[in-house]
């Protein structure tokens, strides 16, 4: 194949009809006492052939929203993403600031803002009382409970999406690898002109 | 009334017809969105690109040089936001496109269009799967090969005009296009013996 490395021009101008005549006739002539570029030509052909099967995506119909999307251009600049992350932040950071109250609750043992405990603490026994303080700390350690499960959950979670994406790039260093590797090997076959 | 070229069109957006480039941008942004979604991978980033890619070059329609076409022209200042989007987002050389099959993080997974029902049962490859096979493989080249691959093989322009935007010589051009397409059939030939291998044995 290395001998007809002068070919390759050629061979990819009969592929995609970009030749005149004389140079179609010409890689015509050399493939038929040339059974390495004949089959990579057909080969590339196939490749080529194959990759229609990549069909075109849904257009975005910019045209009916040009005049519009012209004012608005700052839009553009405005990531969505970034908008969702602040969304996803304003959340996190309430279910904190929840947690926190419950928690400091739990620990002065104020059952004042727990339910159950609307009643005036004078009409009731010490040990009414005590169990009602008792049950807003239960309450409270559930509530705590299931809050840290849900951390525990979600770190998890997180930890999962690590290890995929760090198997990911595991995955996309290889490919990569062996893109450098063909390179290597194909640019001892295939000099490029300057 | 015969149909205005492009660079007509061009002229007439730069003496202030406002008409004139949205005729330019329904002409051409089927296939810009196409060729960045094909990039880029992700849906609403290309369809960002894509209006940027429009706005940069209405705001730059009076620097057009008219030797050049306005095609060429759009894709490489469409082909120089993307660079410069990979640069600032450090994104993976690989993505999913969430277009098809799979919405996921990681790489396209073809295992995930085998077990489509409407595939067929011929024992080769169903369509989806091999839009898959063929997506992956693309998206799995380096990237200067992967964008000589895309805009000759799905843009259809010539050799000539993709060394225009890409501001290297022909031969460069060709000898990208031969290794992209060289490296592309043994990607295809992998994807589609694993897509087999993966495959749910339905048969006995």
């Amino acid at each position: 194949m290395s001998a007809c490395t002068n070919y390759r021009e050629l061979l990819l101008d009969v592929l995609y009809g970009e030749v005149s005549e004389p140079d179609h006739a010409a890689f015509e002539a050399h493939c038929a006492g040339c059974d390495s570029c004949r089959d990579d030509f057909e080969r590339l052909r196939a490749v080529s052939q194959g990759l229609a099967a990549w069909e075109p995506v849904e257009a975005p119909i910019l045209a009916r929203t040009w005049p519009l999307r012209r004012r608005s251009f700052r839009e553009l600049l405005r990531s969505p993403r970034l908008a969702w992350s602040a969304a996803a932040a304003a959340l996190l950071l309430g279910v904190l600031l929840r947690a926190d109250l419950r928690v400091q609750n739990g620990v002065v043992r104020v059952s004042l803002a727990m339910p159950g405990a609307t009643a005036t603490p004078s009409s009731l026994e010490p040990e009414q009382v005590a169990a009602v303080i008792q049950a807003a700390i239960n309450q409270s350690e559930d509530r705590q409970r299931r809050e840290l499960a849900l951390v525990l959950a979600g770190m998890v979670e997180q930890i999962e999406s690590d290890v995929a994406q760090q198997l990911y790039t595991v995955h996309s260093d290889l490919d990569r690898l062996e893109n450098t590797t063909y390179r290597v090997v194909n640019a001892s076959q295939w000099s490029l002109k300057p | 009334m015969a149909r205005p070229t492009d660079e007509e069109l061009v002229r007439q957006a730069v003496a202030g017809d406002a008409n004139a480039f949205e005729a330019l941008v329904r002409r051409w942004e089927k296939g810009l969105f196409n060729f960045i979604q094909r990039y880029v991978g992700d849906a609403e980033r290309s369809r960002e690109l894509c209006q940027e890619a429009f706005f940069k070059a209405y705001r730059n329609l009076h620097r057009f040089d008219h030797r050049a076409r306005f095609s060429t022209w759009l894709y490489t200042i469409a082909l120089n936001l993307c660079h410069s989007s990979f640069r600032r987002k450090k994104l993976p050389k690989t993505y999913s496109l969430d277009e098809a099959v799979d919405n996921s993080e990681s790489g396209p997974r073809i295992s995930e269009t085998v077990s489509d029902p409407n595939v067929d049962t011929e024992g080769d490859l169903g369509k989806s799967e091999e839009a898959a096979i063929v997506r992956a493989a693309v998206h799995s080249l380096p990237q200067e090969l992967r964008e000589v691959i895309l805009l000759k093989e799905y843009q259809g322009l010539r050799f000539r005009e993709i060394a225009e935007i890409l501001g290297v010589p022909v031969s460069t051009v060709k000898s990208k296009m031969y290794a992209g397409l060289d490296l592309l059939s043994r990607k295809l030939h992998h994807g589609r013996w694993r897509a087999r291998e993966e495959r749910p044995q339905a048969k006995e």
